[in-house]
């Protein structure tokens, strides 16, 4: 198995463009466990920790571009004020060690559906920025990245450089269920976003599809109904708002069986999260009113 | 007093720093590294097996497999010999992960790549995948070395007494494969010098292991010396040689040279046992006032196609409470898996899951406090023979742990307590477990420098014994704890009580005992016919050990050290015999330890999953040697079994049979923030009916009665009985 350690973007492209099987390392926290259990064995590891671009991370015009080598660790320390809910999801990864190597362009490279940092991307609206040697940049919204079961858009010549996102312009959320409390992938989570400006609502499901994905109909549904002008009124939400959203959040899963959970169990939480995320999401923005006004 | 102190492990400090040393730190020259190919299939044959690209890869010796092995002299005895078949003996495929071939190589990288490119034909044939799968074929298996205890126990007429019960209870429990997943993988690193094997070993037991060595290899057992200072983790994995162990000197013998097998982390999950799944009927006829009639006690575990191994889950039952008509029984059923061994702790922790969550639903039925119920039943002689107990506290354990624990706070109604969307149960639940002892030899020797030196072969597995067997001969010849040092872990040492079965601190405790009390007699007499020592001439029984040497009991001020007795005859150690010898079947008295745990579960009522909160447990144990690390090893034991109650559980594939989660990705076992208070009391009485140091077993009975504690939890908080382990959040739903 070749190794393969660029210094430079443009030599990783390179390299990537002519070994298309190798596969990119960051903090290896999903490749080494793969290559460990054999689940592959792949022709060569393009290790792209000394691309020192991609620890990187800015705000232009109102927009962050992330670099895809940037550890949970620092999501939470240096972005925690401005990306929440992707935030949230970095605290639930693993232990400290492994926060400190893992980074979210690890997590999209690998497209698990239980990936952590997928449903804050969908709920936030992200886009992803791949690159190819022949092609130039693609920027892919989330939304559109995750194809299948560890299957993403990115092309074999292609490598995840950054993602972006806007910083929140409203409450985030993340919850997720584990078979323990710690150090665990899991069973399901749910990430919701609220969008006032444009009032609209994110959502992004994890662990409970064949991908990470949107539960549209609930995003749509919630935004119709919420209050946004006044957000004021002393209940908020109408517990039938509230019940309904959680449905059509458990709704928009296909969960399955599997050594973590029941399908069963995974729809019932999935609606129980999304409750409570909204609970919390539109107590914060209550406030926020309460504040202004 | 050095004994019940609590004071930190002797070995701590090289346990935090790296310095101690494991068997996979041993470094021997020339070593080649060896890599155990296990079978990708469940059932069938080696129809054929090309090993040629793989003796041709870079830095490989040899490929060891069926066809061209060397033969073993013999098949050593089971149950220690964790398999009754040999590795590799032929082409046959009893489950998947067995080995298949032995690669050896310069590096262990080497070896693990030379093992992909060997090249299997299968020959596949119809697993059976589950416990499910082999129900109706149960059976009772023949008296063989494998089945430990007696498959069927019988007093009474426990059908007639039952049918003729006023109150009823009859429930299928089931308790789910569980792996030991302790840290350290197993490793064995074996040299030949002409017939004489040195071999370090993962084991928790170099005297019990050596002799199925010699055996399986034809040489003399004094030909071969097995060492294992400390084991990271066994609970019961490390009690068996497992075919590893035998492929590491056969590998030897083919390339001469020395070789070491480390297993793999999976290879952990197929390679050394689990404790196997069962299913469990509990049938309890009892009068209106709890008075227990009848108890009728099924079991039927899963086991292997090559051996016939107990969950010995009923073998507990006839003693625990007293049951006039009462029926165990233990059957077995052949599944396409490795054979289970023990693991903590064998048998009791799945029956009492079964016993004590059906008496939970007894006393529910009876509107009747479980507590209560325990104690009408309470057995006050040893039900089985009819001799007293020694040392039995557990009705003085019930009421320190229910006080501390607050159980008159209860409100019987299920689903009575709330806080919030939190549903509050509190749970309790009682265990046994019989205390197993075994001859233990030791020496202590004291030396002219005023030290002494423990020498028995036993193995710290990480409980404490080093510490507080050290406090023993410490106590034993007035010396502080510092002042002695442990020589342990080689066969060339006296023999201790193998490190499983809790027999540590009652026999090879007891050892050191008499041999400290053997060094300070020799010492006495030295002294007492010298007359340069200000003993001389003293009755040796008014003598005592005293900070350091010896003294008059009466006249504290006439006595002197050892340093200066052993140099003034020019003696440069003492040494102490003690060789502890158990009573036989014939004992005054029958022996066991007690336990019982209270627990408080928080379940959320929206996303059912269970938390415990607090955990209250107090054990009868004799006396306890040492405070801290007793302290640990009893939370260690609940920790471990709050993983079985609510988490682990290695599943069968339902058509392979293969273990679905055979890694700690997915094998999970508790972590820090699962775990809420955890408090631990001693009713303390030494018990010199079971040994001269009065102490008993803790190592097993601290991991009995906890599932059902957190089960009968469940059901107070929720009024769902779950009678099937892992309590998973789906189970409540």
């Amino acid at each position: 198995m070749a190794f393969l350690r660029p210094t430079t973007w443009p030599e990783a492209l390179a390299a990537k463009a002519e070994l298309p099987g190798a596969v990119p390392i960051q903090g290896g926290t999903d490749v080494m466990v793969e290559i460990n259990f054999d689940v592959r064995r792949p022709e060569a590891l393009l290790d792209l920790t000394r691309v020192a671009e991609l620890a990187r991370w800015s705000e232009t015009g109102g927009r962050l571009r992330v670099g895809a080598g940037v550890p949970y660790s620092r999501v939470i320390g240096e972005l925690g004020d401005r990306l929440p809910g992707l935030a949230q999801a970095s605290r639930t990864v693993g232990s400290p060690q492994i926060r400190n190597r893992g980074t979210v362009g690890g997590n999209l490279g690998a497209a698990s559906p239980a990936g952590d940092s997928h449903p804050p991307l969908l709920a936030g609206g992200a886009v992803i920025e791949v690159e190819s040697a022949a092609r130039g940049v693609r920027m892919i919204p989330a939304e559109e990245f995750y194809l299948g079961v560890k299957r993403s858009a990115l092309e074999p010549d292609e490598l995840i450089r950054a993602f972006h996102a806007e910083p929140a312009t409203g409450p985030q959320y993340f919850s997720k269920v584990g078979t323990r409390n710690a150090m665990v992938i899991a069973v399901c989570s749910f990430a919701l976003a609220l969008h006032p400006a444009e009032r609209r609502v994110g959502t992004g499901i994890g662990s409970a599809a064949p991908t990470p994905l949107r539960a549209r109909a609930a995003e749509e549904f919630l935004a119709a109904e919420l209050d946004w002008a006044a957000g004021l009124a002393p209940a908020g939400l109408a517990p039938g708002v509230l019940a309904r959203f959680g449905e059509l959040v458990s709704e928009a899963a296909a969960p399955i069986d599997d050594v973590r959970g029941t399908a069963g169990y995974r729809r019932h939480a999935l609606a129980v999260m999304a409750r409570r995320t909204l609970t919390w999401a539109w107590n914060d923005y209550r406030k926020a009113r309460e504040q202004c006004a | 007093m050095a004994i019940g102190k609590a004071i930190s492990r002797v070995e701590a400090g090289d346990k935090v720093t790296g310095a101690a040393r494991y068997t996979e730190d041993v470094r021997v020259a020339e070593t080649a590294h060896a890599v155990l190919l296990g079978s990708a299939i469940s059932a069938g044959r080696v129809r054929g097996i090309d090993t040629r690209r793989a003796e041709r890869a870079p830095g490989v010796l040899a490929v060891i497999t069926h066809l061209n092995r060397p033969d073993f002299a013999a098949v050593p005895p089971t149950p220690y010999t964790a398999e009754g078949r040999m590795p590799l003996v032929d082409d046959r495929i009893h489950y998947a992960g067995q080995y298949i071939a032995v690669v050896v190589a310069e590096t262990r990288e080497q070896a693990e790549h030379a093992a992909t490119l060997v090249v299997v034909d299968y020959h596949r044939t119809s697993p059976v995948p589950t416990l499910d799968a082999a129900l109706s074929q149960a059976y009772i298996p023949r008296e063989n070395g494998l089945a430990r205890v007696p498959s069927e126990y019988r007093r009474g007429n426990a059908e007639a007494a039952l049918a003729a019960a006023p109150v009823r209870v009859e429930e299928e429990y089931r308790t789910a494969a569980l792996s030991h997943a302790p840290i350290e993988p197993s490793s064995t690193l074996a040299y030949w010098e002409g017939d004489r094997l040195t071999i370090y070993d993962s084991t928790q037991s170099v005297h019990m292991h050596r002799p199925l060595v010699a055996i399986a290899f034809g040489v003399p057992e004094d030909r071969v010396r097995m060492y294992c200072s400390l084991v990271g983790g066994g609970f019961g994995n490390k009690s068996y040689s497992w075919p590893h162990v035998f492929l590491a000197p056969m590998a030897a013998r083919v390339v001469r040279r020395p070789v070491r097998v480390t297993i793999s982390r999976k290879q952990v999950f197929t390679g050394t046992g689990h404790m196997a799944a069962t299913v469990q009927t509990v049938r309890l006829g009892a009068d209106q006032d709890g008075r227990l009639r009848a108890l009728i006690h099924d079991s039927v575990n899963q086991t292997s196609f090559i051996d016939d191994r107990q969950e010995t889950a009923s073998a507990i039952t006839p003693y625990v409470y007293a049951v006039p008509d009462l029926y165990a029984r233990i059957r077995v059923t052949k599944v396409n898996t490795g054979t289970g061994g023990a693991m903590r702790t064998p048998g009791d922790s799945a029956g009492a899951f079964a016993l004590e969550s059906a008496l939970d639903e007894l006393a529910h039925r009876l509107g009747m406090d479980p507590l209560e119920l325990r104690r009408r039943n309470h057995a006050d002689v040893d039900p089985v023979s009819g001799r007293p107990w020694s040392g039995k506290q557990l009705l003085a354990c019930y009421d320190q742990a229910a006080e501390r624990f607050g159980w008159d706070r209860r409100n019987p109604e299920p689903g009575s307590a709330r806080d919030g969307d939190d549903l509050i149960g509190y749970g309790m639940a009682g265990g046994q477990r019989t205390e197993h002892q075994r001859p233990a030899q030791a020496t202590v020797d004291l030396t002219d420098d005023g030290t002494a030196v423990i020498r028995s072969s036993m193995v710290e597995i990480g409980g404490g014994g080093l510490t507080t067997l050290s406090q023993i001969a410490a106590d034993g010849l007035g010396l502080p704890t510092a002042a002695v040092t442990f020589q342990h872990g080689d066969s060339a040492l006296p023999a201790a009580a193998p490190t499983f079965g809790s027999m540590t601190s009652g026999s090879t405790g007891s050892a050191v005992k008499l041999a400290a009390a053997d060094a300070l007699r020799a010492a006495i007499d030295l002294a007492v016919g010298d007359r340069r020592s200000p003993l001389h001439g003293a009755d040796p029984d008014d003598v005592v050990a005293h900070e350091g040497g010896l003294r008059l009991r009466d006249r504290p001020g006439d006595g002197e050290s050892y340093r200066a007795l052993l140099r003034r005859n020019r003696i440069n150690t003492l040494r102490g015999d003690g060789d502890f010898q158990p009573e036989g079947e014939d004992a005054e008295h029958a022996m066991a330890t007690f336990g019982v745990h209270f627990t408080e579960v928080r379940i959320n009522r929206y996303l059912p999953r269970v938390r415990v909160v607090r955990h209250v447990a107090a054990f009868s144990i004799g006396r306890v040697l040492n405070a801290k690390t007793a302290r640990n090893q009893a939370q260690g034991g609940i920790i471990m079994r709050l993983g079985a109650a609510l988490m682990e559980n290695q599943r069968p594939d339902p058509v392979s049979g293969r273990f679905i989660s055979p890694a700690l990705t997915d094998y999970h076992v508790p972590v820090n923030a699962d775990i809420g208070e955890i408090d631990v009391i001693f009713v303390e009485e030494p018990d010199t009916n079971a040994n001269p140091l009065g102490a008993r077993g803790l190592g097993e009975i601290c991991a009995v009665g906890i599932c059902a504690s957190v089960a009968n939890a469940v059901h107070h908080a929720t009024g769902k009985r779950v009678r099937s382990l892992p309590i998973t959040p789906d189970k409540l739903l």
